[in-house]
């Protein structure tokens, strides 16, 4: 069938159709799977026999659990703060709103160098928030107070993003008969409200998630990239690269990639599963 | 009284939604909220379940205030116009929520949600979702949720807005048969004047933001008390003064309430007026004959079939209009 309307356009129309799927596979093509297939190329191509050796090196392995634990506690704390500010943005209006909406973006905007340079400033010895380590206790720059503000900051956006629109159409209407129902707020939350987002929110999650594991700039500036201190995934490619290890660091950027992926899809596969659920039944 | 309300008034912004508004509805009736859009009858029946708050005014349910008392703890039936079921959950889930929440035994949920199941005439369908059930069969789910923890009252905000017309008459008929079962005192608002008319123990007539009038189905169909209630129940002719009364005032007629003759009937001298046949339409069960005035003013009449073949009405012709019944309201001039 697709094919029969594909020819019962105009000889014009069905030119424009062709140049314009193929300037999207290329598109697509160029910017993705080329530097993916490159990467597994190198890897392939050089030593892979000492690909395990290599990933057990003692700063490999610490700079991946410094990556994994600066993630997982940006999602906690992005996916926390994230429902907060959706629920007011999209539930109240205050003035101002439409400014505080546009900043959420921000981080989509700004630089990560320019962020993690800006933490640099507030956190130094003559920022604002410079005597702050003496309060707590224990340093904030080069240290990992600095790099989880830097990859909070720019993973921000993403559960905002995602949960807004979802709110914005489920509307009022089912937190409103939960409570005629006799559910207080909590349970309504938990009830009711979490699970109708819950999609929107997950896919939030995941992006904030892959966003982190891949942040560079930001925590490459607040860090210093101490080995076995400071040192994420990231920097640790960038080290190999300077350092002209290049099989240490094509090993690592492959697992970081398929890290990323693997959780896309696992996302997409779930999605799927529950709209099949919702329309088909068991 | 199951519900009672004084002196409720609702003000959104410079809009007064709701003003001065009080009425009482006793135990076990069908009672409809009839109004157009934006009279405010929506906000009436979400300040009795608390959805909203009154600016002022007291609510009361089965005797007891109920003006400050949350929407968890009022323990109303609310069922919404587009359904507001929860998506995510199966019928059988929906049902069961406002009792699970409560902390009810399961035992006793259980045997609760099949009984209601069975009432809305849903009971194979309780593992299915939302998405996969029919407007009628989704509202009959809302429904049973709203009755399952046995609310002192149920409010429906137009609870068939939504719906195509053929749909909605079975379900209204449907709401009829299953309130003389459960004898819930039941509020329903609608801006269907006929769907009022047929279902309800008793009609609110309400129109910006106040109440035009209160009671039964006839009263309010037979003897309007204003201009407003009669031109919203049921069509009618609006006739200006002059034709039938003093300058000042208004007759309303309704349709099927005028006879039409080719002479002056005797003694009828000042309620008759000279009319041309404009216009016969068949549709329908009654012929609907387009009038022209002398002065320009257009009448619609509602004949039988055999009345219009008794007179053999052609159009073109011209007539005689005598109103069997009419209402007749004196004007409120505003300068």
């Amino acid at each position: 069938m697709a094919e029969k309307k594909l020819f019962s356009f105009s000889e014009k129309g069905a030119k424009l159709r062709v140049v314009l799927i193929s300037v999207v596979v290329l598109y697509i093509g160029v910017l993705v799977v080329a530097p993916l297939s490159a990467l597994v190329r190198a890897v392939l191509l050089s030593d892979v026999g000492s690909l395990g050796k290599v990933l057990l090196q003692p700063d490999v392995f610490y700079a991946f659990g410094l990556t994994l634990a600066l993630a997982l506690a940006a999602v906690v704390l992005n996916t926390f703060f994230g429902l907060i500010v959706a629920w007011v943005m999209v539930r109240h209006h205050f003035p101002g709103k439409k400014f505080l909406n546009g900043l959420i973006d921000l981080p989509f905007a700004v630089s990560p160098v320019v962020v993690g340079y800006v933490l640099f400033l507030l956190f130094g010895r003559d920022g604002w928030f410079g005597s702050l380590d003496n309060w707590i206790g224990i340093p904030i720059l080069f240290s990992w107070p600095s790099m989880l503000a830097a990859t909070v900051f720019v993973s921000l956006p993403f559960v905002i993003r995602e949960v807004m629109p979802v709110l914005q159409e489920i509307g009022t209407d089912q937190d409103q008969a939960s409570y005629t129902l006799g559910a207080n707020q909590w349970q309504t939350f938990w009830r009711v409200l979490l699970p109708s987002i819950r999609w929107g929110l997950l896919y939030g999650m995941t992006l904030t998630f892959a966003r982190s594991l891949g942040e560079f700039g930001a925590v490459f500036v607040v860090s210093g990239a101490i080995t076995q201190q400071t040192e994420t995934a990231t920097l640790f490619i960038y080290r190999s690269v300077e350092e002209r290890e290049y099989l240490a660091g094509y090993s690592v950027a492959l697992i970081l990639a398929g890290l990323s992926f693997c959780i896309l899809f696992l996302i997409e596969y779930l999605k799927k599963k529950e709209e099949k659920r919702l329309t088909h039944g068991h | 009284m199951a519900i009672k309300i004084q002196n409720i008034t609702k003000q959104f912004g410079d809009f007064r939604a709701v003003d001065d508004v009080s009425f009482e509805i006793e135990h076990g009736q069908l009672v409809a909220v009839l109004g157009p859009s934006g009279s405010g009858k929506s906000t009436i029946l979400r300040i009795i379940a608390g959805l909203e708050t009154p600016d002022s005014g007291e609510v009361f349910l089965t005797g007891e205030e109920a003006t400050d008392i949350p929407i968890q703890e009022r323990n109303v039936g609310f069922v919404f116009q587009h359904y507001a079921l929860f998506k995510h959950m199966t019928v059988w889930d929906n049902v069961a929520f406002g009792l699970e929440v409560r902390k009810v035994p399961k035992e006793k949920i259980q045997s609760r949600v099949d009984e209601l199941l069975k009432l809305v005439q849903l009971s194979g369908y309780s593992r299915r979702y939302p998405s996969q059930l029919s407007g009628g069969q989704r509202q009959r789910v809302a429904l049973a949720r709203a009755l399952a923890p046995e609310p002192k009252v149920l409010l429906l905000d137009e609870p068939f807005g939504a719906l195509d017309s053929k749909v909605r008459e079975e379900l209204r008929e449907w709401l009829r048969r299953l309130h003389d079962e459960m004898h819930v005192t039941s509020l329903f608002v609608t801006h269907d004047q006929e769907e009022a008319l047929e279902v309800s123990d008793k009609v609110v007539i309400v129109n910006k933001g106040k109440i035009e009038q209160i009671g039964s189905p006839q009263e309010v169909y037979k003897h309007p008390k204003t201009p407003f209630v009669t031109s919203f129940i049921g069509p009618v002719n609006v006739v200006p003064g002059r034709l039938f009364g003093s300058h000042d005032e208004t007759t309303y007629v309704r349709p099927h309430e005028i006879d039409l003759t080719y002479d002056v009937p005797e003694g009828k001298g000042g309620k008759v007026l000279p009319a041309l046949v404009r216009r016969l339409n068949h549709v329908g069960a009654n012929v609907k004959v387009d009038l022209e005035l002398a002065d320009g003013n257009t009448l619609q009449v509602h004949l039988t079939p055999e009345r219009l073949s008794e007179l053999s009405l052609v159009e073109g012709e011209q007539v005689f209009v005598s109103p069997k019944e009419m209402k007749v309201f004196t004007e409120d001039y505003t300068i």
